[in-house]
């Protein structure tokens, strides 16, 4: 993977806009992006997007032999990539250690906390059980890839039906879709990542986005961001925790620790109360045989509002809705931009290229090796 | 498919108006065009446009920036190597920046540049097969808004608002300098650069910037407006 690099200037403004109590974007500290859940046709995948983040769950299912030290559970198998689609950083088919992190933090989040109800996938003991594969794919990288990654995990898995089976004696029938209704996966408990990301070792700003992830986690040049890092906590529906993950420096402030569950309590809560409410009204429409793709994700609506409404750099009472309102006013603008600027601004932009200087006769070298040439 | 001027065109398109236009006379085909054998097709997603007499291009949406040379750049210094700098400029591989391009430098009076430094540069050489060359002097030597940009805030935007904001006849920069000071820069290769006197000042800036994209003259002239005000009643 190459690096990406960031600039002096980058740095120096997010550490300086956040200690003085702002986000580039206009949220408050513990605001997040706006979270956006679809569903696609089949059982178990859907797109999660969290601001310009976008993830991409699908699950499947097969029959394998189960582990010999589990002989009547399941397998749960989570899989993360990433391609060089989420951003141009990455490099395809290359493990990198952000893949292999994320890969980790799921499979403590969704395995290690057994929320998934393993024995119910047994069909028979020591011989057949199913196997679940959960296939992330990072579509667009805008930071808070965790977040929003265990939450297209929790969706997918949540949504997912298995084809239901029958057992006659020693032969195994499974059953097709439209033979018999597929079952649902058991899940005890719904656990959902959220990420902090903590500046000068006392502020927390949920829901990061790309630059200020990788602010908070790179050094200044003079070393003053030790006191920067990313919490990760995992906790589900009965705010029970599940993870605690931390990179970046350490914390000599156990509040912020504290804080942090306090935050993410709350917005885990609303989260899995959100993907039960989808997948919910998600069912009801399969039944009333709706037809459910990907493409309702895409409307003329969708592009502007992404590009108007989700601005990477914001103030915090700007609202596109009111720029049509104050339309009366134009005229009178219009006078104001004919008149000379009250300050003097001088756009560093103009294009000059060599010719044009060089028609302007502005170079002298050129002058006297011509007049040489005369002599 | 066949296409004429104005279309929204999709790769394998072709279109006759411009074979018949090379026909009498000569064409310039620019990005999204392609010459071949039995006609001129199309490679590239977006709208056909036509500036007269013989100039075609296509305009489409674009991140990634390809550098052609004379264009006026913004990169990040990633890497001091012996008398050159490395500069990130967003393409495919780093630029080369040598350390005598800058004004007034000589061998002994080397430029104060360090790692992580944005400078702002003109595209010396861009040929398909070297790397990159980047000079922050003009032929006159002068440094011309040239060189090391301090403090201030850099972001990158698609390469189609570039154009747009640089274009004489986009209001943003007209009516957004009535309101209060800044200074910008603004790469050809979707980076811009912005220092205004406070932290929200320059945020407002970043914020009309990118909120222009899809806006049409009217709109933007509202929207600046409307961040003028937003600006105004917070600091009363």
């Amino acid at each position: 993977m190459r690096d990406l690099f960031l600039s002096n200037c980058e740095k120096n403004f997010i550490q300086k806009i956040v200690s003085e109590g702002h986000r580039l974007d206009g949220r408050n500290y513990n605001e997040s992006r706006k979270l956006n859940i679809t569903f696609g046709s089949d059982y178990g995948s859907c797109i999660v997007t969290l601001g310009e983040t976008k993830v991409l769950a699908q699950v499947t299912c097969e029959v394998v032999q189960p582990k010999q030290i589990r002989p009547n559970e399941g397998i749960l198998y989570i899989n993360v990539e990433i391609s060089p689609m989420a951003a141009p950083q990455f490099e395809a088919n290359r493990q990198t250690d952000l893949l292999v992190y994320m890969n980790r933090l799921l499979e403590k989040c969704y395995k290690d906390s057994k929320c998934i109800d393993l024995e119910s996938l047994c069909i028979v003991v020591e011989e057949k059980v199913w196997s679940i594969r959960v296939d992330v794919k990072v579509i667009n990288h805008d930071g808070n890839l965790v977040e929003c990654a265990s939450i297209a995990t929790l969706s997918s898995l949540a949504h997912f039906k298995r084809p239901d089976i029958t057992r006659s004696g020693d032969s195994v029938i499974i059953h097709t879709l439209s033979e018999k209704d597929p079952i649902p996966t058991v899940l005890f408990h719904y656990p959902v990542c959220s990420t902090f990301a903590i500046y000068n070792s006392d502020i927390l700003l949920s829901d990061p986005n790309f630059l200020e992830e990788s602010v908070c986690t790179s050094s200044t040049e003079e070393e003053s961001n030790i006191n920067g890092g990313l919490l990760v906590v995992g906790m589900n529906q009965y705010k029970e925790v599940c993870l605690l993950d931390l990179t970046g420096a350490a914390i000599y402030n156990t509040n912020i620790v504290h804080k942090a569950i306090m935050n993410a309590a709350d917005k885990c809560k609303d989260i899995v109360d959100l993907v039960k409410k989808l997948i919910a009204s998600d069912d009801n429409l399969r039944q009333k045989r709706v037809k459910i793709n990907f493409s309702d994700i895409i409307t003329t609506e969708h592009k502007m509002s992404l590009c108007k409404k989700d601005l990477n750099i914001k103030l915090k009472n700007y609202n596109v809705d009111n720029i049509t309102k104050i339309d009366d006013s134009d005229e009178e603008m219009e006078k104001n931009c004919m008149e000379i600027s009250k300050y003097d601004v001088v756009s560093a932009a103009i294009q000059h290229t060599a010719e044009m200087f060089s028609k302007k006769g502005g170079s002298k070298w050129i002058e006297i090796s011509s007049d040489s040439d005369e002599d | 498919m066949k296409v004429t001027i104005e279309d929204v065109v999709l790769p394998s398109d072709q279109c006759e108006e411009i074979v018949k236009a090379g026909e009498s006379g000569r064409v310039i085909l620019g990005p999204g065009l392609r010459k071949e054998i039995d006609g001129v097709f199309i490679v590239k997603a977006g709208v056909l446009k036509k500036r007269s007499p013989n100039t075609y291009w296509v305009e489409s949406y674009q991140k990634r920036y390809v550098p052609s040379r004379s264009e006026n750049v913004i990169g990040v210094v990633v890497q001091k190597a012996g008398d050159i700098f490395r500069v990130d400029i967003g393409g495919s591989c780093t630029a080369s920046l040598s350390y005598l391009s800058f004004e007034g430098a000589t061998k002994k009076n080397r430029p104060a540049v360090k790692i992580g430094d944005v400078v702002y540069g003109k595209m010396l050489n861009a040929s398909k097969d070297m790397e990159p060359e980047l000079v922050c002097v003009d032929s006159d030597g002068k440094k011309n808004y040239m060189g090391v940009l301090e403090d201030g805030f850099m972001f990158k935007c698609s390469l189609n608002l570039i154009r747009k904001i640089l274009n004489p006849k986009c209001p943003l920069i007209a009516s957004l300098k009535n309101e209060w000071p800044f200074e910008m820069a603004a790469g050809m290769n979707g980076r811009i650069w912005i220092k205004a006197n406070s932290m929200r000042e320059t945020i407002a800036v970043g914020n009309a910037i990118l909120g222009s994209e899809y806006a049409s003259n009217e709109e933007i002239k509202s929207m600046c407006n409307n961040i003028a005000s937003i600006l105004a009643g917070h600091n009363s």
